[in-house]
């Protein structure tokens, strides 16, 4: 199902065959069950995850072990990090931004006020 | 809100790995009432990434059975016992002053666990490196690339280089091998690999080329890597200008070492818990030791409880030390004498704790030079009695591939030789031609494969055999696999000019950034922290705080100067909703 896929090697059994579907940035993708978001980024050839708000240096995984959150993304909402959750059925996943200017801005634009009023919500 | 369960419970052990599952298995067997946690969604821990036979003693720490059965073995037989209550997805967030371990209970719900004694399994963490680009996509842990090719069975690289020859470093350009992925090259600081000298020979062998008192000057690449520049260090550790060289590459895996999960255990320890810790969380070693301390942890944990479980012997304290042993001495590699019948040739020539290959061999003619698993194993069958019968089961079980067979009964001249491949088993077949090399990965000459042996009882380990000149037959340890085109160097050496060798990688703070503040007089990490906000991201500064003080002790400053930041009651970042008793899919609940 996807060109990054192992399906077979010489020691380890061949991966489970039931797949999910997620999205990535809007783009309809397929996860294996039981699988992090990392992962199934990863046999998807994405292996840029998010933009830093600091600097905007691309992110990837460094630890997949749920130690540095370098791979954090948000899935339905919420920040995660890819290497730890799992995909769910059809969650919707795109790329972390923690910052706190963009997400003002959002807020304003939803709002639909001035730069200079504050925002309700 | 929701009110927070306490659970009280005589033993919680953190961390399921090789460590906490055999000291579960103990206390299981004693009927104890335990709980385990895990984060993960399996228990194994990095056993489940190991496609290689172990290595350490046969009898007691399943050696020469590969790391993802020796899990499922673990795990089975923990699943025995009604005593064990098992958690996966559960992260320890805290140890709390009132003895309490703050819980994420299985991904969803806050627990506070207060046990009579605490067991910390949590192993370790992988070092990061600074270096240019060191944050660039695609370059990550040794560990990490583990995970997503062996766990998840996804090919998260082409084209691989490795900085570091530990064994973690060794057996991930192996497992890149396996799965199909090229392994450009290996750079190691040290002039030797750290690492077992069979995991580096073979290696060699199958064409990775491994540049020793080398390190890495960058990752080169615009969003993700796309080259790495290394250079020689002479014996101060200084680059040799001159001796830059790039290779193409999309990953470079750091494996550069290991430091221990320890943060529960301080914690513990300064409030007074009982507390025991074992596997690489104790100590950094190899997952065989990890099995072995966590038995004996198990039984001391049960002992600590009041339980009678007799003596622990004095011998099993000094197999772990053993089981932890670095590489010994390498002596010059010998070749058996004699050009008829049929023996094995044993490319084992440093000491390491390992004996599987002495309890294979049904005369009894492969046997340890003094009894330590540690010392030479020599083959003795050219005298009198039962000779070899040439059964390959000595071939097949070594976990360093350093066997091989060599058969003079069929053609004298050309005898055959037998060795181990762990590979596609279609990747090769009678009648091919290949490369064959020594021990330490010299090319010898092209042979013929004469055949290809896939049995079952071999355990995945296809036994090709070739037929060579009588000459080099007892030379040969391995046949080449990658071809050498991958591995050469790039015309010309990349530079990388942009200063983004970055200490935090949350708050993207840079080595240079630190190292002024540091010699304008900060000792304090506090300090550094509230200038730079290094330290201050998501991780919980468990990424950074080594690779400072490793910058104070590169800029001359002594770890008594280094005043510590404190380390705070949560050791991994969650939403603040979980404390109120929020649940499952709730707004802030999840971490």
């Amino acid at each position: 199902m996807s060109e990054y896929r192992i399906e077979r090697h010489p020691i380890l059994p061949p991966p489970a065959s039931e797949t999910i579907p997620f999205t990535w940035k809007g783009r309809p993708l397929t996860a294996k069950r039981g699988e992090t978001i990392a992962s199934a980024l990863f046999a998807h050839g994405e292996r840029i995850f998010s933009y830093h708000f600091k600097d905007h240096a691309p992110q990837g995984i460094f630890c997949a072990n749920g130690q540095c959150a370098q791979c954090l993304v948000l899935a339905d909402g919420l920040p995660v990090k890819a290497c730890m959750e799992l995909v769910r059925p059809g969650a919707a996943s795109s790329p972390w931004t923690a910052s706190p200017i963009s997400r003002r801005s959002r807020r304003r634009r939803r709002c639909g006020r001035s730069r200079r009023s504050k925002c309700p919500s | 809100m929701r009110p927070i369960e306490t659970i009280e419970v005589p033993v919680l052990i953190i961390g399921g790995g090789p460590a906490g599952l055999s000291a579960a298995i103990e206390l299981g067997r004693r009927g104890i009432e335990t709980l385990l946690v895990d984060d993960k969604h399996r228990l194994g821990g990095k056993l489940v990434l190991q496609t290689h036979r172990f290595f350490g003693a046969a009898a007691l720490v399943w050696a020469g059975t590969r790391g993802i059965d020796i899990a499922t073995k673990l795990e089975t037989e923990l699943r025995t016992f009604a005593s064990v209550r098992i958690w996966l997805q559960s992260t320890a967030l805290a140890v709390f002053s009132d003895g309490r371990v703050g819980i994420l209970a299985e991904g969803t719900r806050y627990v506070l666990v207060k046990p009579r004694v605490l067991l910390v399994t949590a192993g370790a963490r992988e070092k990061s490196l600074t270096f240019r680009g060191n944050t660039l996509p695609g370059v990550y842990g040794a560990g990490a690339f583990q995970t997503i090719v062996n766990r998840d069975l996804v090919r998260s690289a082409d084209r691989l280089f490795i900085v570091g020859g530990g064994n973690v470093g060794l057996i991930a350009g192996y497992h890149a091998l396996q799965a199909g992925i090229s392994v450009v090259g290996l750079a190691e600081a040290l002039p030797e690999c750290s690492g077992y000298k069979v995991h580096k020979d073979k290696l060699r062998r199958f064409g990775v080329p491994i540049y020793t008192s080398h390190t890495i000057l960058s990752a080169n690449g615009g969003d993700s890597v796309e080259s790495v520049t290394i250079a020689r260090l002479d014996k101060n550790w200084k680059v040799v200008p001159g001796t830059e060289r790039s290779f193409a590459c999309d990953t470079i895996l750091i494996a550069i070492g290991l430091d221990p999960v320890d943060e529960f255990i301080r914690k513990a320890r300064d409030f007074g818990m009982t507390v025991f810790a074992a596997g690489d969380a104790e100590e950094i070693a190899e997952a065989s030791a990890a099995i072995f301390s966590g038995k004996i942890r198990g039984l001391e944990v049960a002992r600590a409880l009041g339980r009678d479980v007799g003596e622990i012997r004095k011998e099993w304290y000094e197999t772990a030390e053993i089981l932890k042993s670095k590489p010994g001495t390498t002596t010059p590699e010998e070749y058996p004498e004699g050009e008829s019948g049929v023996f094995p040739v044993l490319h084992c020539v440093q000491e390491i704790p390992c004996d599987p290959c002495t309890t294979v061999c049904k005369n009894d003619l492969i046997h340890l030079r003094v009894s330590d698993i540690r010392s030479l194993p020599v083959f003795a069958g050219r005298g009198e009695g039962k000779g070899c019968t040439g059964c390959e089961k000595c071939v097949t079980i070594c976990p360093g591939l350093a066997i091989s067979l060599v058969d003079f009964r069929k053609d004298p001249e050309f005898p055959t030789v037998t060795l181990p491949y762990e590979f596609l088993k279609e990747s090769i077949e009678t009648g091919d031609r290949v490369t064959v090399l020594d021990t330490g990965g010299e090319k010898l000459e092209e042979v013929e494969v004469v055949g290809v042996r896939a049995i079952k009882a071999n355990d995945r380990t296809v036994l090709v055999k070739v037929r060579a000149p009588k000459a080099i037959a007892r030379r040969i340890a391995g046949l080449e696999v990658q071809e050498g085109d991958v591995t050469k160097p790039l015309a010309r050496y990349v530079e990388r000019t942009a200063d983004d060798t970055i200490v935090c990688r949350c708050e993207r703070v840079t080595a240079g950034e630190l190292r002024s503040r540091i010699r304008e007089g900060a000792r304090d990490i506090n300090a550094l922290k509230a200038v730079t906000r290094a330290c201050m991201g998501s991780c919980g500064a468990k990424t950074c705080t080594p690779l400072i003080h490793r910058i104070f002790r590169e800029e001359g400053v002594s770890e008594e100067e280094i005043v510590d930041q404190p380390k705070r009651p949560l050791f991994m970042e969650v939403a603040l909703g979980l404390f109120a008793g929020s649940g499952d899919g709730a707004e802030g609940g999840r971490p």
